[in-house]
Protein backbone atom coordinates (compact mmCIF):
# COMPACT_ATOMS: atom_id res chain seq x y z
CA UNK A 1 0.00 0.00 0.00
CA UNK A 2 2.73 2.49 0.67
CA UNK A 3 4.11 1.48 -2.01
CA UNK A 4 1.24 2.37 -4.15
CA UNK A 5 1.33 5.68 -2.37
CA UNK A 6 4.91 5.87 -3.66
CA UNK A 7 4.24 5.67 -6.96
CA UNK A 8 1.39 8.03 -7.02
CA UNK A 9 3.44 11.13 -5.32
CA UNK A 10 6.03 10.78 -7.54
CA UNK A 11 6.34 13.47 -9.87
CA UNK A 12 8.04 16.33 -11.63
CA UNK A 13 7.30 19.82 -11.84
CA UNK A 14 8.54 22.77 -13.65
CA UNK A 15 11.23 22.59 -16.74
CA UNK A 16 14.11 24.33 -15.29
CA UNK A 17 16.90 22.74 -16.34
CA UNK A 18 21.10 23.52 -15.82
CA UNK A 19 23.55 22.88 -18.77
CA UNK A 20 27.23 24.26 -18.43
CA UNK A 21 30.30 23.39 -20.11
CA UNK A 22 33.99 24.30 -19.32
CA UNK A 23 37.14 23.70 -21.46
CA UNK A 24 40.01 23.00 -20.57
CA UNK A 25 39.51 20.95 -17.29
CA UNK A 26 42.74 21.64 -16.24
CA UNK A 27 45.07 24.45 -16.40
CA UNK A 28 48.83 23.89 -14.84
CA UNK A 29 51.56 27.00 -14.73
CA UNK A 30 54.90 26.81 -13.08
CA UNK A 31 56.38 30.36 -12.98
CA UNK A 32 58.89 32.44 -11.44
CA UNK A 33 58.25 35.51 -10.38
CA UNK A 34 57.83 37.67 -11.59
CA UNK A 35 54.99 36.66 -14.12
CA UNK A 36 51.70 37.81 -15.36
CA UNK A 37 49.92 34.70 -16.77
CA UNK A 38 47.26 34.55 -19.17
CA UNK A 39 45.19 31.79 -19.64
CA UNK A 40 42.23 30.79 -21.64
CA UNK A 41 39.24 29.17 -20.41
CA UNK A 42 36.11 28.65 -22.42
CA UNK A 43 32.26 28.35 -20.91
CA UNK A 44 29.40 27.89 -22.53
CA UNK A 45 25.75 27.37 -21.40
CA UNK A 46 24.39 24.24 -23.05
CA UNK A 47 20.75 24.86 -22.27
CA UNK A 48 18.61 26.32 -23.90
CA UNK A 49 17.72 28.77 -20.94
CA UNK A 50 19.59 31.42 -19.69
CA UNK A 51 21.86 31.14 -17.15
CA UNK A 52 23.34 33.58 -14.29
CA UNK A 53 26.52 32.08 -13.09
CA UNK A 54 28.75 33.24 -9.94
CA UNK A 55 32.53 32.65 -10.68
CA UNK A 56 34.35 31.26 -7.01
CA UNK A 57 37.87 30.26 -6.65
CA UNK A 58 38.33 27.46 -3.91
CA UNK A 59 41.15 25.95 -2.75
CA UNK A 60 41.68 22.06 -2.87
CA UNK A 61 43.81 19.30 -1.45
CA UNK A 62 43.80 15.75 -2.94
CA UNK A 63 41.40 13.42 -1.44
CA UNK A 64 42.22 11.01 0.99
CA UNK A 65 41.42 8.44 -1.59
CA UNK A 66 44.63 9.18 -3.35
CA UNK A 67 43.01 8.92 -7.13
CA UNK A 68 42.57 12.19 -8.53
CA UNK A 69 39.81 13.69 -6.52
CA UNK A 70 39.79 16.83 -5.03
CA UNK A 71 38.48 18.09 -1.31
CA UNK A 72 37.78 21.60 -0.65
CA UNK A 73 39.85 23.23 2.29
CA UNK A 74 40.06 26.22 3.50
CA UNK A 75 43.95 27.31 3.48
CA UNK A 76 44.34 30.72 4.33
CA UNK A 77 47.88 31.25 2.56
CA UNK A 78 46.34 29.82 -1.13
CA UNK A 79 42.57 32.02 0.17
CA UNK A 80 44.77 35.20 0.26
CA UNK A 81 46.83 34.42 -3.03
CA UNK A 82 43.44 33.99 -4.68
CA UNK A 83 42.14 36.71 -3.42
CA UNK A 84 45.12 39.23 -4.01
CA UNK A 85 46.90 37.77 -7.89
CA UNK A 86 43.74 35.63 -9.58
CA UNK A 87 40.92 37.35 -11.78
CA UNK A 88 38.89 36.13 -13.99
CA UNK A 89 38.67 38.77 -16.87
CA UNK A 90 35.84 38.26 -19.52
CA UNK A 91 37.71 40.69 -22.08
CA UNK A 92 39.31 43.61 -20.67
CA UNK A 93 37.04 43.55 -16.99
CA UNK A 94 37.40 41.58 -14.33
CA UNK A 95 34.84 39.48 -13.36
CA UNK A 96 32.88 37.66 -10.66
CA UNK A 97 29.55 36.58 -12.01
CA UNK A 98 28.31 36.09 -16.02
CA UNK A 99 25.53 36.07 -17.42
CA UNK A 100 25.28 33.58 -20.52
CA UNK A 101 22.52 33.48 -23.10
CA UNK A 102 20.97 29.65 -24.25
CA UNK A 103 24.26 28.12 -25.86
CA UNK A 104 26.57 31.37 -25.61
CA UNK A 105 29.59 30.58 -25.42
CA UNK A 106 32.46 33.10 -23.33
CA UNK A 107 35.84 32.94 -23.52
CA UNK A 108 37.90 33.83 -20.40
CA UNK A 109 40.78 34.71 -19.46
CA UNK A 110 42.79 33.34 -15.90
CA UNK A 111 45.11 35.85 -14.88
CA UNK A 112 47.77 34.99 -12.24
CA UNK A 113 49.98 37.78 -11.15
CA UNK A 114 52.91 36.32 -9.56
CA UNK A 115 55.23 39.40 -7.82
CA UNK A 116 58.47 39.65 -7.53
CA UNK A 117 58.48 38.82 -4.04
CA UNK A 118 56.70 35.85 -4.08
CA UNK A 119 57.94 33.17 -2.49
CA UNK A 120 58.65 30.04 -3.86
CA UNK A 121 55.52 27.67 -3.19
CA UNK A 122 52.07 25.51 -5.11
CA UNK A 123 48.66 26.60 -4.78
CA UNK A 124 45.95 24.74 -6.34
CA UNK A 125 42.60 25.75 -6.86
CA UNK A 126 39.52 25.49 -8.52
CA UNK A 127 37.11 27.90 -10.56
CA UNK A 128 33.67 27.15 -9.88
CA UNK A 129 31.47 28.18 -12.56
CA UNK A 130 27.99 27.60 -10.35
CA UNK A 131 24.60 28.39 -11.44
CA UNK A 132 22.40 30.95 -9.27
CA UNK A 133 19.12 31.21 -10.69
CA UNK A 134 16.72 31.34 -7.94
CA UNK A 135 12.57 30.07 -8.03
CA UNK A 136 9.63 31.47 -6.23
CA UNK A 137 7.28 28.40 -5.97
CA UNK A 138 3.85 28.52 -3.27
CA UNK A 139 4.58 24.84 -2.31
CA UNK A 140 7.31 23.98 -0.46
CA UNK A 141 10.58 23.19 -3.04
CA UNK A 142 14.33 22.35 -3.43
CA UNK A 143 16.09 24.27 -5.93
CA UNK A 144 19.16 22.35 -7.63
CA UNK A 145 22.01 24.43 -8.30
CA UNK A 146 24.82 23.01 -10.51
CA UNK A 147 28.26 24.04 -10.77
CA UNK A 148 31.52 22.89 -13.01
CA UNK A 149 34.82 23.38 -12.20
CA UNK A 150 37.90 23.78 -13.87
CA UNK A 151 41.23 22.64 -11.61
CA UNK A 152 44.34 25.01 -11.71
CA UNK A 153 47.91 23.99 -10.21
CA UNK A 154 50.15 26.23 -10.19
CA UNK A 155 54.05 26.18 -9.04
CA UNK A 156 56.26 28.98 -8.25
CA UNK A 157 59.69 28.56 -8.36
CA UNK A 158 62.26 28.74 -7.99
CA UNK A 159 61.69 24.61 -7.03
CA UNK A 160 63.40 22.35 -4.89
CA UNK A 161 64.38 19.16 -5.97
CA UNK A 162 61.93 16.35 -7.37
CA UNK A 163 61.90 14.23 -4.27
CA UNK A 164 59.10 10.92 -4.96
CA UNK A 165 59.16 7.22 -4.77
CA UNK A 166 57.08 4.37 -5.42
CA UNK A 167 55.01 4.04 -2.41
CA UNK A 168 53.80 0.31 -2.85
CA UNK A 169 53.34 -1.89 -5.66
CA UNK A 170 51.44 -4.78 -5.91
CA UNK A 171 49.87 -7.82 -7.76
CA UNK A 172 47.89 -10.88 -6.91
CA UNK A 173 50.94 -13.42 -5.80
CA UNK A 174 48.34 -16.14 -7.94
CA UNK A 175 46.37 -15.74 -10.81
CA UNK A 176 44.01 -18.11 -13.21
CA UNK A 177 43.18 -16.05 -15.42
CA UNK A 178 43.84 -12.45 -16.97
CA UNK A 179 43.37 -9.66 -16.49
CA UNK A 180 45.50 -9.06 -13.99
CA UNK A 181 44.94 -5.95 -12.06
CA UNK A 182 48.97 -4.00 -10.56
CA UNK A 183 48.24 -1.41 -7.74
CA UNK A 184 50.65 1.09 -8.06
CA UNK A 185 51.17 4.70 -5.77
CA UNK A 186 53.43 6.95 -6.04
CA UNK A 187 54.92 9.11 -3.74
CA UNK A 188 55.63 12.92 -4.13
CA UNK A 189 57.54 14.28 -1.42
CA UNK A 190 58.92 17.05 -3.15
CA UNK A 191 57.60 20.88 -2.28
CA UNK A 192 55.77 21.39 -6.08
CA UNK A 193 53.27 19.23 -7.88
CA UNK A 194 54.65 16.66 -10.73
CA UNK A 195 53.43 14.93 -13.86
CA UNK A 196 53.97 11.42 -14.02
CA UNK A 197 54.26 9.11 -17.14
CA UNK A 198 55.46 5.89 -17.42
CA UNK A 199 54.97 2.49 -18.18
CA UNK A 200 55.01 -1.56 -16.78
CA UNK A 201 56.90 -3.55 -18.47
CA UNK A 202 56.09 -7.33 -17.41
CA UNK A 203 58.25 -10.03 -18.37
CA UNK A 204 58.12 -13.59 -18.03
CA UNK A 205 60.90 -15.83 -16.00
CA UNK A 206 62.81 -16.11 -19.54
CA UNK A 207 63.38 -12.22 -19.55
CA UNK A 208 60.98 -12.39 -22.69
CA UNK A 209 58.87 -8.95 -22.61
CA UNK A 210 55.16 -9.87 -22.17
CA UNK A 211 53.59 -7.21 -21.64
CA UNK A 212 53.75 -3.13 -21.97
CA UNK A 213 50.82 -1.09 -19.86
CA UNK A 214 51.00 2.61 -20.20
CA UNK A 215 50.28 4.15 -17.23
CA UNK A 216 47.47 7.12 -17.12
CA UNK A 217 49.78 9.90 -16.85
CA UNK A 218 48.50 12.01 -13.93
CA UNK A 219 49.69 14.93 -11.49
CA UNK A 220 50.83 14.13 -8.03
CA UNK A 221 50.11 17.14 -6.10
CA UNK A 222 53.20 18.32 -3.08
CA UNK A 223 53.96 15.67 -0.84
CA UNK A 224 50.99 13.61 -1.47
CA UNK A 225 50.81 9.91 -3.11
CA UNK A 226 48.17 8.55 -5.64
CA UNK A 227 47.28 5.52 -7.38
CA UNK A 228 48.37 5.49 -11.23
CA UNK A 229 45.78 3.47 -13.24
CA UNK A 230 46.59 2.64 -16.92
CA UNK A 231 45.47 4.88 -19.77
CA UNK A 232 42.09 3.05 -20.62
CA UNK A 233 41.24 2.96 -16.81
CA UNK A 234 39.87 6.13 -15.60
CA UNK A 235 37.26 4.37 -12.84
CA UNK A 236 38.41 6.53 -9.75
CA UNK A 237 36.72 3.36 -7.74
CA UNK A 238 39.48 1.56 -8.77
CA UNK A 239 42.28 3.08 -9.88
CA UNK A 240 44.67 -0.19 -10.75
CA UNK A 241 46.76 -0.69 -14.06
CA UNK A 242 45.20 -3.64 -15.69
CA UNK A 243 47.73 -6.54 -17.95
CA UNK A 244 44.82 -7.32 -20.02
CA UNK A 245 46.02 -11.04 -21.11
CA UNK A 246 43.61 -13.95 -20.60
CA UNK A 247 45.69 -15.98 -21.11
CA UNK A 248 48.80 -16.21 -18.65
CA UNK A 249 52.02 -18.33 -18.77
CA UNK A 250 52.40 -21.93 -17.79
CA UNK A 251 49.57 -25.00 -17.77
CA UNK B 1 42.31 -29.20 -14.23
CA UNK B 2 44.50 -26.60 -15.74
CA UNK B 3 45.82 -24.08 -13.42
CA UNK B 4 47.69 -20.68 -15.08
CA UNK B 5 50.13 -19.08 -13.46
CA UNK B 6 51.55 -16.00 -13.66
CA UNK B 7 55.35 -16.04 -13.83
CA UNK B 8 56.81 -12.78 -14.32
CA UNK B 9 58.93 -10.12 -13.80
CA UNK B 10 58.04 -6.19 -13.62
CA UNK B 11 59.71 -3.44 -14.09
CA UNK B 12 57.44 -0.13 -13.75
CA UNK B 13 59.59 3.23 -15.18
CA UNK B 14 58.32 6.23 -14.39
CA UNK B 15 59.02 10.21 -16.46
CA UNK B 16 57.82 12.53 -13.87
CA UNK B 17 58.44 15.98 -16.00
CA UNK B 18 59.40 18.07 -13.11
CA UNK B 19 60.54 21.82 -12.80
CA UNK B 20 64.26 20.88 -12.43
CA UNK B 21 66.46 20.90 -15.14
CA UNK B 22 68.78 17.74 -14.51
CA UNK B 23 67.01 13.69 -14.86
CA UNK B 24 67.02 11.85 -11.45
CA UNK B 25 66.58 8.36 -10.93
CA UNK B 26 65.76 6.36 -7.80
CA UNK B 27 65.39 2.92 -7.22
CA UNK B 28 64.99 0.34 -4.85
CA UNK B 29 65.80 -3.11 -5.43
CA UNK B 30 62.78 -3.50 -7.33
CA UNK B 31 61.78 -0.63 -9.54
CA UNK B 32 63.27 1.90 -10.98
CA UNK B 33 61.95 5.63 -11.25
CA UNK B 34 63.62 7.83 -13.61
CA UNK B 35 62.69 11.32 -13.53
CA UNK B 36 63.23 13.55 -16.62
CA UNK B 37 63.10 17.73 -16.56
CA UNK B 38 60.35 20.19 -17.47
CA UNK B 39 62.00 20.24 -21.24
CA UNK B 40 61.06 17.13 -21.78
CA UNK B 41 57.45 17.38 -21.57
CA UNK B 42 55.35 16.29 -25.11
CA UNK B 43 52.86 18.84 -26.31
CA UNK B 44 52.73 21.84 -28.63
CA UNK B 45 54.77 24.72 -27.89
CA UNK B 46 54.64 28.07 -29.35
CA UNK B 47 57.64 29.66 -28.55
CA UNK B 48 58.67 32.34 -26.32
CA UNK B 49 55.32 34.02 -27.49
CA UNK B 50 52.57 33.85 -24.85
CA UNK B 51 50.12 36.34 -26.85
CA UNK B 52 49.60 32.74 -29.20
CA UNK B 53 47.10 31.09 -26.65
CA UNK B 54 45.78 34.45 -25.43
CA UNK B 55 45.37 37.18 -28.48
CA UNK B 56 44.26 34.27 -31.17
CA UNK B 57 41.41 33.35 -28.27
CA UNK B 58 42.12 29.98 -29.04
CA UNK B 59 41.27 27.52 -26.54
CA UNK B 60 43.01 24.07 -27.15
CA UNK B 61 44.77 22.03 -25.28
CA UNK B 62 48.96 21.77 -25.31
CA UNK B 63 51.73 23.86 -23.90
CA UNK B 64 52.57 27.54 -23.61
CA UNK B 65 54.84 29.47 -22.80
CA UNK B 66 55.21 33.67 -21.72
CA UNK B 67 57.78 35.39 -19.86
CA UNK B 68 58.80 33.49 -16.63
CA UNK B 69 56.32 30.87 -17.25
CA UNK B 70 54.39 28.01 -18.85
CA UNK B 71 51.14 26.80 -19.31
CA UNK B 72 49.85 23.70 -19.95
CA UNK B 73 46.13 23.60 -21.06
CA UNK B 74 44.14 20.13 -20.89
CA UNK B 75 45.35 17.02 -20.60
CA UNK B 76 47.66 16.22 -23.22
CA UNK B 77 46.16 12.55 -23.42
CA UNK B 78 42.54 14.13 -24.32
CA UNK B 79 44.33 16.18 -27.13
CA UNK B 80 40.52 16.95 -28.49
CA UNK B 81 39.01 20.12 -26.86
CA UNK B 82 35.40 18.63 -25.77
CA UNK B 83 33.99 20.44 -22.85
CA UNK B 84 33.56 19.10 -19.66
CA UNK B 85 30.28 19.31 -19.09
CA UNK B 86 27.92 18.83 -16.70
CA UNK B 87 23.64 18.98 -16.80
CA UNK B 88 20.47 18.87 -14.57
CA UNK B 89 17.31 18.18 -15.96
CA UNK B 90 15.48 20.06 -14.08
CA UNK B 91 16.72 22.47 -11.14
CA UNK B 92 13.18 23.21 -9.47
CA UNK B 93 12.16 20.00 -7.25
CA UNK B 94 9.03 21.22 -6.04
CA UNK B 95 7.06 19.17 -3.44
CA UNK B 96 3.79 20.40 -3.22
CA UNK B 97 1.52 20.53 -0.15
CA UNK B 98 3.11 18.36 2.37
CA UNK B 99 1.03 16.73 4.61
CA UNK B 100 1.83 14.19 7.66
CA UNK B 101 2.80 10.73 6.92
CA UNK B 102 2.82 11.00 3.26
CA UNK B 103 6.69 10.33 1.85
CA UNK B 104 6.67 12.98 -1.24
CA UNK B 105 8.94 11.90 -3.78
CA UNK B 106 10.88 13.55 -6.60
CA UNK B 107 13.66 13.03 -8.81
CA UNK B 108 15.80 14.97 -11.52
CA UNK B 109 18.55 13.27 -13.30
CA UNK B 110 22.45 14.49 -13.52
CA UNK B 111 24.34 14.21 -16.53
CA UNK B 112 27.99 14.41 -16.91
CA UNK B 113 30.21 14.33 -20.47
CA UNK B 114 33.70 13.99 -19.60
CA UNK B 115 35.66 13.40 -22.76
CA UNK B 116 39.00 15.68 -21.69
CA UNK B 117 39.37 14.39 -18.49
CA UNK B 118 40.26 11.23 -17.07
CA UNK B 119 37.99 10.94 -13.96
CA UNK B 120 35.42 12.97 -12.16
CA UNK B 121 32.62 13.49 -8.96
CA UNK B 122 29.73 15.26 -8.72
CA UNK B 123 29.63 16.60 -4.91
CA UNK B 124 26.60 17.87 -3.33
CA UNK B 125 25.46 19.90 -0.48
CA UNK B 126 22.12 21.82 0.74
CA UNK B 127 22.61 25.27 2.30
CA UNK B 128 20.82 24.65 5.24
CA UNK B 129 17.85 21.88 6.05
CA UNK B 130 14.55 22.35 4.52
CA UNK B 131 13.02 25.91 5.62
CA UNK B 132 9.99 28.33 6.54
CA UNK B 133 10.22 31.68 6.65
CA UNK B 134 8.98 31.73 10.26
CA UNK B 135 12.23 29.64 10.88
CA UNK B 136 10.82 25.97 11.28
CA UNK B 137 12.58 22.99 9.64
CA UNK B 138 11.93 19.78 8.72
CA UNK B 139 15.14 17.49 10.08
CA UNK B 140 17.64 15.80 7.45
CA UNK B 141 16.75 12.09 7.38
CA UNK B 142 18.49 9.56 9.92
CA UNK B 143 16.22 6.27 8.38
CA UNK B 144 14.47 3.91 9.91
CA UNK B 145 17.41 2.65 11.64
CA UNK B 146 18.54 6.39 13.18
CA UNK B 147 21.97 5.36 11.71
CA UNK B 148 22.32 6.86 7.91
CA UNK B 149 24.53 9.86 7.83
CA UNK B 150 26.71 11.20 5.03
CA UNK B 151 28.26 8.81 4.75
CA UNK B 152 26.64 5.70 5.08
CA UNK B 153 23.15 5.07 3.53
CA UNK B 154 20.31 3.48 5.00
CA UNK B 155 16.40 1.95 4.53
CA UNK B 156 13.93 3.78 5.03
CA UNK B 157 10.60 2.74 4.54
CA UNK B 158 8.70 3.50 7.42
CA UNK B 159 6.07 6.39 7.38
CA UNK B 160 6.46 7.43 10.79
CA UNK B 161 10.10 7.86 10.11
CA UNK B 162 10.75 12.00 9.63
CA UNK B 163 12.85 14.05 7.35
CA UNK B 164 14.42 14.73 4.14
CA UNK B 165 16.71 12.69 2.25
CA UNK B 166 17.89 11.61 -1.30
CA UNK B 167 19.21 8.29 -3.25
CA UNK B 168 20.91 7.92 -6.52
CA UNK B 169 20.02 5.41 -9.31
CA UNK B 170 21.38 4.18 -12.18
CA UNK B 171 19.60 4.99 -15.44
CA UNK B 172 22.40 4.47 -17.90
CA UNK B 173 23.89 1.46 -18.96
CA UNK B 174 26.59 2.04 -16.55
CA UNK B 175 26.01 2.73 -12.30
CA UNK B 176 27.86 6.14 -11.77
CA UNK B 177 26.22 6.37 -8.25
CA UNK B 178 28.49 5.86 -5.28
CA UNK B 179 28.30 2.19 -3.67
CA UNK B 180 25.89 1.75 -1.07
CA UNK B 181 22.88 2.60 -2.63
CA UNK B 182 20.45 -0.43 -1.54
CA UNK B 183 16.75 -0.47 -2.68
CA UNK B 184 15.26 1.85 -0.53
CA UNK B 185 18.46 3.18 1.35
CA UNK B 186 19.04 7.02 1.83
CA UNK B 187 20.82 9.67 2.92
CA UNK B 188 20.82 13.24 4.32
CA UNK B 189 22.32 16.05 2.64
CA UNK B 190 25.29 17.60 3.82
CA UNK B 191 24.23 20.72 5.81
CA UNK B 192 26.19 23.85 4.54
CA UNK B 193 24.97 25.66 7.33
CA UNK B 194 26.60 22.99 9.64
CA UNK B 195 29.42 23.16 8.23
CA UNK B 196 29.41 19.80 6.75
CA UNK B 197 31.69 18.51 4.05
CA UNK B 198 29.78 18.15 0.98
CA UNK B 199 29.29 14.61 -0.27
CA UNK B 200 29.98 12.94 -3.53
CA UNK B 201 26.74 11.83 -5.06
CA UNK B 202 27.67 10.64 -8.57
CA UNK B 203 31.07 10.06 -9.95
CA UNK B 204 32.58 8.38 -13.42
CA UNK B 205 35.31 8.16 -15.46
CA UNK B 206 35.87 9.52 -19.48
CA UNK B 207 33.15 9.24 -21.06
CA UNK B 208 29.65 11.05 -22.59
CA UNK B 209 26.19 11.17 -21.11
CA UNK B 210 26.71 9.66 -17.87
CA UNK B 211 23.55 9.96 -15.83
CA UNK B 212 22.65 9.53 -12.37
CA UNK B 213 19.08 9.91 -11.23
CA UNK B 214 18.34 11.38 -7.52
CA UNK B 215 15.70 10.53 -5.56
CA UNK B 216 14.65 13.17 -3.08
CA UNK B 217 11.94 12.14 -0.41
CA UNK B 218 10.81 14.09 2.46
CA UNK B 219 8.13 13.26 4.80
CA UNK B 220 6.39 14.94 7.80
CA UNK B 221 4.88 14.19 10.77
CA UNK B 222 1.80 15.45 12.56
CA UNK B 223 3.56 18.34 14.81
CA UNK B 224 5.35 19.76 11.55
CA UNK B 225 4.45 23.40 11.61
CA UNK B 226 2.81 24.75 8.48
CA UNK B 227 4.61 26.38 5.75
CA UNK B 228 6.15 26.32 2.99
CA UNK B 229 9.75 24.66 2.98
CA UNK B 230 12.40 25.69 0.93
CA UNK B 231 16.02 25.16 0.48
CA UNK B 232 19.02 24.69 -1.87
CA UNK B 233 21.16 21.54 -3.22
CA UNK B 234 24.26 22.34 -4.87
CA UNK B 235 25.65 20.23 -7.47
CA UNK B 236 29.66 20.56 -8.46
CA UNK B 237 30.85 18.41 -10.88
CA UNK B 238 34.71 18.49 -10.34
CA UNK B 239 37.24 16.59 -12.91
CA UNK B 240 40.15 14.96 -11.73
CA UNK B 241 43.60 16.29 -11.44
Amino acid sequence: MFATCYLLLIGTAHAQSFSLGVYPPIIQVQAKPPAIIKSSLSVQNLSDESANIDIILKPFRPSEKQNGETNDVEDAQTSSFLSRDVKIFDGNKAVKSLSLNPKEQKKLTVNITIPDNENASDYYFSIIFISNNSSISTASFSESSGGIATNVLVSVGPTGPTIGKIASFSAPSYVTKGPVPFTINVENDSKHYITTDGNLVIKNIFGQIVGDIDLLPVNILNESSRFIPDKDNSDLNNPKAYFKENFLLGI
Amino acid sequence: MKHLFLLAFFTLILIIPAQISFAQTMSNSDYILELGNFNTVAGKSSGGNFNLGITVGQVSPGLYTGANYKVRSGFQYYPKPYPFAFSINQTLIDFGTLTPTNPVLRTNILTVSNQSAGGYSVNAYEDHRLSSSTGNVIPNTSCDTGNCNLNTAGIWTNTLVYGFGYRCDYVSEKNYCPSGFLSSYYKPFADNSASESAQIVMLGKSGKNQKAQITYRVNISGSQFAGTYSNQIYYIATPTF
